[in-house]
């Protein structure tokens, strides 16, 4: 195998197993990063409960629970996380390191991933059992397909939010936390998208999220009376060029970051 | 030392962590950035309960139904940042700062220095907060019903869930003291929890017998309904409309007071715990 590749793929294991092995010696992460969260996702279904909603739209919370675990490790594990190495004083290792930043990026996505889908799996299950959800799913094939495409697309994104992270000082904690509730709200974790108005709706499209998550829902729950965004196999188009373009800007965006970083001087200035 | 001056010393350190956590949250930036980002999540947090009532009812948002939703989600934005604002100063001061040891080494105490810490995130949201009522009236008809003669009700009141809140978030940084750090799932997880526990966005008596009972026993229940009844006149939680506001504020006052002590007992007994396994300045981020 070429040398190269070799060194990349050992540098995906590594950053990743740091992750895994880490949870792994200290359980106390299955109560904070599973369990509480799992109670936040009960609360949303509590208030559809609590105003009488068609059943389906309790299907709705906890699917879209599930996939806030994984937005939110893109958004903290990834996209912020080269803001905690820059602090920690990891960061100038992984950039003298003779491999690709993308390597290191993906490490973390696939460690993060581990604990992530531990905790979608978790409020699947247990949000399905609390609250009697019923699925009726039109195809498996084609939602494993959303799936993955959805996966590839947000971990591009947080790949290429990191290049700007990278940059940041204290803001990167306030500006991560803006990209919580808002992001919520436009892709429609909550309730269908295109209850928003068909503009908005439209232009929350740009967010991977918000055509992974209709998708989802589209396939999950079929004969469902609510109005989707688009067609499913429009979705599938849209998240094929969202992958396509944003792994490419993730490339591209590390790289220029990295040398903006170091002409101004900002790659290693920390608690700023 | 007498108690006077022990209590002096005590604000003064208060004040001290206050200033430094201010400085810390929002020295970065010019104010009016600082503040835009404070209001943003808040405001979009309410979005989401007003679509959430709107696709479901069908009615308008003036209703007193989605008013009680939309307070009480308003005031929580308090409960998240105080709460896990306090959780959160030990994970920063150990893995990121790495000023924990001094702190423990200085005079004023840990959890002087923790309320200090969580007064500067009140302070910081207080804004958030009364922007996201100002919208409620603005934007959605919210008609608030408080008068003049509820202001001390409500200073009470205020007062005492303010006490509550720093009190959970000082249990979760005891939490935090003797635990490993798995990203900000312990503060994310914690306001998850309380969210489900206080009512904030349905009534506590839809939840099973054992969960609401819990619900009962931690003074966030108490303090939004007491803001509730304050600001709409109406009782949101069924099964408590019985009692009188004064009673409610009662069982306020008596519940903060029984959080605030268990709170200082589990404090001390982590930071024992923490320098007994070496663990109060050990580093576990990955």
């Amino acid at each position: 195998m070429n040398e190269n590749l070799k060194t990349n793929l050992r540098a995906i294991w590594g950053r990743a197993y740091v992750r895994v092995v880490g949870a792994n010696r200290e359980l106390s992460w299955t109560i904070f990063d599973v369990a509480l969260p799992l109670l936040a996702v009960f609360a949303f279904a509590l208030v559809y409960r609590g105003l009488g909603a068609p059943e389906q739209y309790i299907g709705f919370v906890v699917v879209s629970g599930a996939m806030i675990a994984f937005w939110q490790n893109i958004l903290w594990s990834m996209a912020a996380q080269f803001y905690w190495e820059k602090e920690m004083g990891n960061l100038e290792l992984y950039l003298i390191a003779p491999v690709s930043r993308m390597s290191i990026m993906l490490g973390m996505a696939i460690g993060g991933l581990f604990l992530t889908a531990t905790r979608a799996v978790a409020i699947l299950i247990f949000g399905t059992w609390v609250f009697g959800v019923t699925y009726q799913v039109s195809s498996w094939p084609v939602l494993i397909v959303v799936f993955c495409l959805t996966m590839s697309a947000l971990y591009g994104l947080g790949m290429l939010s990191s290049s700007l992270f990278m940059l940041f000082g204290r803001e990167a904690w306030h500006t991560a936390n803006l990209f919580q509730e808002p992001v919520y709200f436009l892709t429609g974790f909550y309730f269908p998208v295109r209850s928003l108005g068909n503009v908005v709706a439209l232009a929350a499209s740009a967010i991977p999220l918000t055509l992974g998550l209709d998708a989802i829902r589209q396939l999950v729950f079929a004969g469902s009376q609510v109005n989707p965004l688009f067609t499913v196999e429009l979705e599938l188009s849209m998240l094929v060029v969202a992958t396509i373009v944003l792994n490419w800007a993730a490339l591209r965006g590390l790289r220029y970051m990295e040398r903006l970083g170091k002409e101004s001087g900002r790659l290693t200035l920390k608690a700023q | 030392m007498s108690w006077i001056t022990r209590i002096q010393s005590a604000i003064h350190g208060m004040l001290t962590a206050g200033r430094l956590g201010w400085a810390i949250e929002s020295n970065w930036t010019d104010p009016t950035l600082f503040l835009t980002y404070q209001v943003v999540r808040p405001l979009f947090g309410a979005l989401i309960i007003v679509f959430m009532f709107k696709v479901v009812t069908g009615q308008p948002a003036s209703d007193i139904a989605f008013a009680q939703l939309y307070v009480g989600n308003a005031f929580f934005i308090l409960v998240i940042q105080a709460m896990t604002g306090v959780g959160q100063t030990i994970f920063e001061d150990r893995e990121h700062y790495e000023m924990i040891r001094y702190i423990y080494l200085a005079p004023l105490g840990m959890g002087t220095y923790l309320v200090g810490r969580g007064l500067a995130k009140v302070f910081a949201t207080t804004a958030a907060v009364a922007l996201t009522l100002l919208v409620g009236y603005a934007a959605f008809g919210i008609s608030y019903s408080a008068t003049w003669i509820d202001i001390p009700y409500i200073v009470v009141a205020m007062i005492c869930g303010i006490a509550g809140m720093m009190a959970i978030g000082i249990m979760l940084a005891a939490v935090t003291m003797v635990t490993a750090q798995h990203g900000f799932g312990i503060a994310e997880g914690a306001s998850g929890l309380m969210f489900l526990l206080s009512g904030a966005v349905f009534s506590i008596d839809i939840l099973p017998g054992w969960v609401a009972a819990i619900a009962r026993a931690q003074p966030l229940t108490y303090w939004l309904e007491v803001m509730r009844r304050a600001l709409l006149h109406q009782p949101f939680i069924e099964s408590l409309s019985a009692m009188s506001n004064a009673a409610m504020l009662w069982r306020l006052v008596w519940v903060t007071a029984l959080t605030v002590t268990v709170a200082a007992v589990a404090l001390k007994s982590a930071e024992w715990l923490a320098l007994s396994t070496g663990k109060l300045d050990l580093k576990t981020a990955h």
